[in-house]
C-alpha cells in the first residue's frame, strides 16, 4: 500500500497552485481571445478535416459569417449558407486544404470578395497556413486581409500610369527624359525616335550628347542641349542630326523635374520639335520680300523719274490740275520706293544680314543735316524745330547712314503728329556711357494701350493726324531695331492731347 | 562740242529715261545694254567723257567693268558714277569697292530723279 506523506499544508499548497495555474490559464485565454478580436486581419482556425473550430470578430465581419459556421465544415458548394455576403472565391482557391495538411505546401493564397447586400465589395487576401505542433500538421490557419483599398489604387495607378503613357506616347512633339546629373537618357517616345532616327530601346541608358549633337569639336556654346537646360523652360532653336546624318532644324526646351524618389538627382524632360520646315518657309519668305522689294525698284525708278520729268516741264507745259494730280502721284511713289527699302531694311535685320559701319561720329552735326532735310516740312506747317545742344558733346559710335536713318523717322514723327504752328524739341545732352538725344513734341501724344504695341511691325496708331501722316507702320520698328543693333535703347513717354517724348540712348566711343 | 557719256544698265526703260533726259541737257549719249557690250565699245576705241554705270547686269558686272577700265591706260581716267539699286546692306560695302575703285559718286536708282543725277555729273565734269 502506498502511502503518502503529504502534510495538509502541502496539499492546500498544491490546490492553491492548481487554482493560480487555472486563473493564468483563464487569464491567458481571455488575453488570445482579445488579440485575436482586436486584430485586423480576419482569423479563421480549422481542424485538418476543414471544420471550422473558431473565427475572430474581423473575419466575421469581414465575411457577414452566421454563428453556424462554427462546426460546419467548409465546402464551396455550399459555402453560400455560412454568410449573409455573397462570396466570391479566386480561381485558385482550392476545394480542400489536404496539399496543407500533407505538408506539400506551405501556405496557399487566393484572393476572394465579399459582396453586401448594397453591392459594396470588400476584396480580402486570404493566406491558409498549417498549425504544427510536433511536425504533425493539428489544424489550419485561414487569415484574411482587406485589400480593397490597395487593390483600387493599383488599379487607379494603373488606369492613370496607361493615361499618361497615352499622352507621352501620342503627343507629336519629341520627349526624351535624361538624369539630371550623368545626361542619361531615360526614355523617349516614340516621336522623339521619329525625329532623331534611333529606338528608344537603342538609347535608353546612352549619354544623351550622343544622340543630340552636331558638332565634334566640345565647344561649351555650341551645346544645345546645354544651352537648353540653363534656360530651363525657354525654347532655344539649333541644327541637330538624325540618325542618317541629315541636319535639321529643332526647338528644344528643357524642363527640370525634381524626383528624388528614383533618381535622387532628378530628371530633365526635353521637348524637340522638327521646325525644318518652318525655317524653309521663313527663308523662303525672306527670299521673296527680299526679290520683291529689290524687283519693285527698278519700275518705281522709271515711274518716279519719269514723273520728276513731267512735272519739271521735260514734256512740255502742263496745265495747274495736271500738275496737281502728277506730284499725288509722285508722293505715292515716293512711298512706294520708302516701303521697298523699309521691307528690305527689316529682311536684312531679321535675317542679321544688316552689315553696320561702327565709327565714331559728331552726333550734333548729323542732327544738324536731318534737321535741314526737314526743315521745309517743318516750315509747311509753321512747326518750328528747336535744338537744344549741350556743350562738348562727345562722339557717339554708330552708323552713320543708320544713325541719320534713326534721327529722321524720330522728327519726321514727331512733325506728323504735331499740330500746325506747334514746336518740336531735339534736346541732345551726355550722360555716362551715352549719348541721348530727346524728341519732344506737343502733339496728339500716344495712350498707354497704344505704347505697349508701338514699336511692333505694321502698327500705325489711329488718331486725328494719323489718317493724313500716311506710312506703312514700319517706321518704328525699323527705329527700334535700328538702335539696339548699335548698341543704344530707345523709350517713350507720352499723354494724349499733350505730346510725346522719344528718347534714345547710343553709346559713346571709348 | 558737247559731252559725251555712256550709259551702262540692262533694263531698257531707264536706259531711254536716262537716255531722253540726259540729251535734253545736252550731252551726247551712248549706251550699252550690258558689261560685256560697254567693255566692246570702249576696245573699239570709243572714249566717254563719264560713265554711269550700273553694278548688277547679266553677263559682266558693273565692277568687273571697272577693273578691266583700270587695267588699260586709254580710259583708266574717265570718270564713273555708279547708279544701282543694290539691296541695302550690300550698299555698304559695295560703295567702299567702288571708291576704292575711283569710282566718282554712287547713287541710288530709285532714291535719285534723273535731275539729280544731271546734277551729279555735272559736278564731277565740272
Amino acid at each position: 500500500m502506498l502511502k503518502f506523506n503529504i502534510t495538509k499544508r502541502e496539499i492546500d499548497k498544491i490546490i492553491h497552485e492548481n487554482k493560480l495555474l487555472f486563473e493564468t490559464l483563464e487569464k491567458e485565454k481571455k488575453e488570445l481571445k482579445l488579440i485575436q478580436n482586436s486584430m485586423q486581419d480576419g482569423l479563421i482556425i480549422l481542424d485538418t478535416k476543414g471544420t471550422v473550430l473558431s473565427c475572430n470578430d474581423s473575419v466575421k465581419k469581414m465575411l457577414g459569417m452566421k454563428d453556424c459556421f462554427i462546426g460546419a465544415k467548409r465546402d464551396l458548394n455550399n459555402i453560400q449558407e455560412f454568410f449573409n455576403k455573397k462570396i466570391i472565391f479566386g480561381k485558385d482557391a482550392p476545394a480542400t486544404f489536404d496539399e496543407i495538411v500533407n505538408l506539400n505546401k506551405r501556405k496557399i493564397d487566393y484572393n476572394i470578395i465579399a459582396i453586401d447586400d448594397k453591392g459594396g465589395e470588400t476584396i480580402l487576401h486570404v493566406i491558409i497556413s498549417p498549425i504544427i505542433e510536433n511536425k504533425e500538421v493539428v489544424g489550419i490557419l485561414a487569415s484574411h486581409r482587406d485589400i480593397t483599398e490597395l487593390e483600387n489604387e493599383k488599379r487607379n495607378a494603373k488606369i492613370e500610369k496607361r493615361k499618361w503613357e497615352a499622352v507621352f506616347d501620342h503627343t507629336a512633339d519629341g520627349v526624351v527624359v535624361i538624369t539630371n546629373r550623368n545626361r542619361l537618357i531615360v526614355g523617349a517616345n516614340p516621336a522623339f525616335e521619329k525625329i532623331i532616327g534611333f529606338r528608344e530601346a537603342e538609347m535608353v541608358g546612352k549619354d544623351i550628347h550622343g544622340y543630340m549633337e552636331i558638332h565634334e569639336s566640345d565647344r561649351e556654346d555650341e551645346c544645345l542641349i546645354k544651352k537648353s537646360i540653363e534656360r530651363n523652360g525657354e525654347e532655344i532653336e539649333g541644327l541637330l542630326k538624325r540618325s542618317n546624318g541629315e541636319h535639321f532644324w529643332a526647338a528644344l526646351t528643357a524642363s527640370s523635374v525634381a524626383d528624388h524618389s528614383i533618381y535622387h538627382e532628378g530628371l530633365i524632360i526635353i521637348t524637340v520639335r522638327d521646325i525644318t520646315k518652318e525655317k524653309e518657309i521663313e527663308q523662303t519668305k525672306n527670299e521673296f520680300i527680299s526679290i520683291v522689294s529689290h524687283e519693285l525698284r527698278t519700275p518705281l525708278t522709271a515711274i518716279k523719274g519719269y514723273l520728276s520729268m513731267m512735272i519739271k516741264g521735260d514734256s512740255g507745259p502742263l496745265e495747274p490740275k495736271q500738275l496737281h494730280f502728277l506730284n499725288r502721284i509722285y508722293l505715292s511713289t515716293e512711298r512706294m520706293v520708302n516701303l521697298a527699302e523699309d521691307l528690305l531694311v527689316i529682311n536684312r535685320l531679321e535675317t542679321n544680314r544688316l552689315v553696320l559701319n561702327m565709327i565714331p561720329l559728331d552726333l550734333p552735326k548729323i542732327l544738324n543735316e536731318v534737321l535741314d532735310e526737314l526743315a521745309l516740312k517743318g516750315l509747311s506747317r509753321q512747326i518750328s524745330l528747336n535744338q537744344i545742344v549741350s556743350k562738348n558733346i562727345p562722339k557717339v559710335l554708330a552708323d552713320s547712314d543708320r544713325l541719320r536713318q534713326v534721327l529722321f523717322n524720330l522728327i519726321d514723327n514727331a512733325i506728323k503728329y504735331s499740330y500746325n504752328g506747334s514746336r518740336v524739341d531735339i534736346t541732345v545732352s551726355a550722360e555716362n556711357d551715352f549719348i541721348q538725344v530727346q524728341i519732344k513734341d506737343s502733339g496728339v501724344g500716344i495712350s498707354d494701350f497704344d505704347r505697349e504695341k508701338l514699336f511692333k511691325k505694321f502698327v500705325r496708331i489711329q488718331n486725328e493726324l494719323s489718317i493724313k501722316a500716311g506710312g506703312s507702320g514700319l517706321g518704328l520698328y525699323i527705329t527700334k531695331n535700328l538702335i539696339e543693333a548699335q548698341g543704344g535703347s530707345i523709350v517713350v513717354e507720352s499723354e494724349i492731347g499733350k505730346g510725346s517724348t522719344f528718347i534714345i540712348k547710343l553709346p559713346k566711343n571709348k | 562740242m558737247s559731252q559725251k557719256i555712256l550709259i551702262v544698265e540692262d533694263d531698257a526703260i531707264l536706259v531711254e529715261m536716262y537716255q531722253t533726259k540726259f540729251e535734253m541737257e545736252g550731252f551726247e549719249v551712248t549706251t550699252a545694254y550690258s558689261g560685256k557690250e560697254a567693255l566692246q565699245k570702249l576696245k573699239e576705241g570709243f572714249v566717254p567723257d563719264l560713265i554711269v554705270l550700273d553694278i548688277l547686269m547679266p553677263d559682266v558686272n558693273g565692277f568687273e567693268v571697272l577693273k578691266e577700265m583700270k587695267q588699260e591706260p586709254n580710259y583708266r581716267q574717265i570718270p564713273v558714277i555708279m547708279l544701282t539699286n543694290l539691296g541695302e546692306s550690300k550698299i555698304d560695302m559695295n560703295k567702299e569697292l567702288s571708291y576704292a575703285l575711283g569710282v566718282r559718286d554712287f547713287l541710288i536708282k530709285s532714291k535719285h530723279t534723273p535731275d539729280e543725277i544731271v546734277e551729279k555729273i555735272r559736278q564731277v565734269l565740272s
